[in-house]
């Protein structure tokens, strides 16, 4: 390939992904995928082009898709918080909980990560653990943000499923 | 009839917050040919759609 393909076709990719922004801004992400497709068959590797399309399965709610696509194309200390929340929403809940350690221990601290933790933890009815996650999230949130509010609320349903299934609240809650 | 209402326990709110962390690559803006300067018209709509700086 000569040097001016290879210019044109870059230039065609940044036209692309211009396209797939505006159209993601949008939010039709079904449409958006068709420009990040035509890259992908430009450039199969593509980083952030994959990237792109994982985030759009996800968004679409094409979780088995998305994971499949990350599996192929990432290896396992990239997009970790893509790779358990397909694990949770497909229901894999002890491999997303065994990633999740891993990413732990590997000292990656993200609060996204840890939202998933606390969630994982509620669906698998470990609420002592969830709550505890929550506890520690709402320590570090500041009461103005508006995320505050989806972690208490959050937080509220953890302990209200805990009396419910008859365990008991700890004082500090 | 009617039958009488009886309370039934209420499932609680709960929010699949993480989903809000799931977000596009910040190389995006690069990738699409604009300078990520954080300014101006595509910095202030960043903002708006909660884009992280």
């Amino acid at each position: 390939m000569s040097s001016q393909d290879n210019l044109s076709k870059e230039a065609t990719i940044t036209q692309l992904f211009s396209d797939a922004e505006r159209i993601i801004n949008q939010g039709e992400y079904a449409k958006a995928l068709k420009s990040i497709d035509k890259i992908l068959n430009l450039n199969p590797k593509d980083f952030d082009a994959l990237h792109c399309k994982v985030i759009i399965f996800l968004k679409l709610g094409k979780y088995q898709n998305a994971l499949d696509l990350v599996m192929k194309n990432f290896s396992e200390d990239q997009l970790p918080l893509e790779r358990v929340y397909c694990l949770y929403r497909l229901n894999k809940f002890s491999e997303g909980a065994e990633l999740l350690r891993k990413y732990r221990t590997a000292g990656n601290n993200d609060s996204g990560l840890r939202h998933l933790e606390a969630q994982m933890a509620y669906k698998l009815e470990d609420y002592n653990a969830s709550l505890e996650t929550y506890y520690s999230l709402l320590q570090e949130t500041d009461s103005k943000e508006d995320t505050y509010n989806d972690i208490l609320t959050n937080f509220n349903a953890a302990k209200a499923a805990l009396l419910f299934s008859g365990g008991k609240l700890k004082e500090k809650y | 009839f009617p039958p009488e209402f009886t309370p039934i326990p209420a499932k609680p709110l709960f929010f699949d917050i993480a989903f809000n962390h799931v977000d596009f690559p910040s190389s995006l803006p690069q990738r699409a040919g604009r300078k990520q300067d954080g300014s101006g018209f595509g910095g202030f709509f960043g903002s708006l759609w909660g884009a992280k700086k």
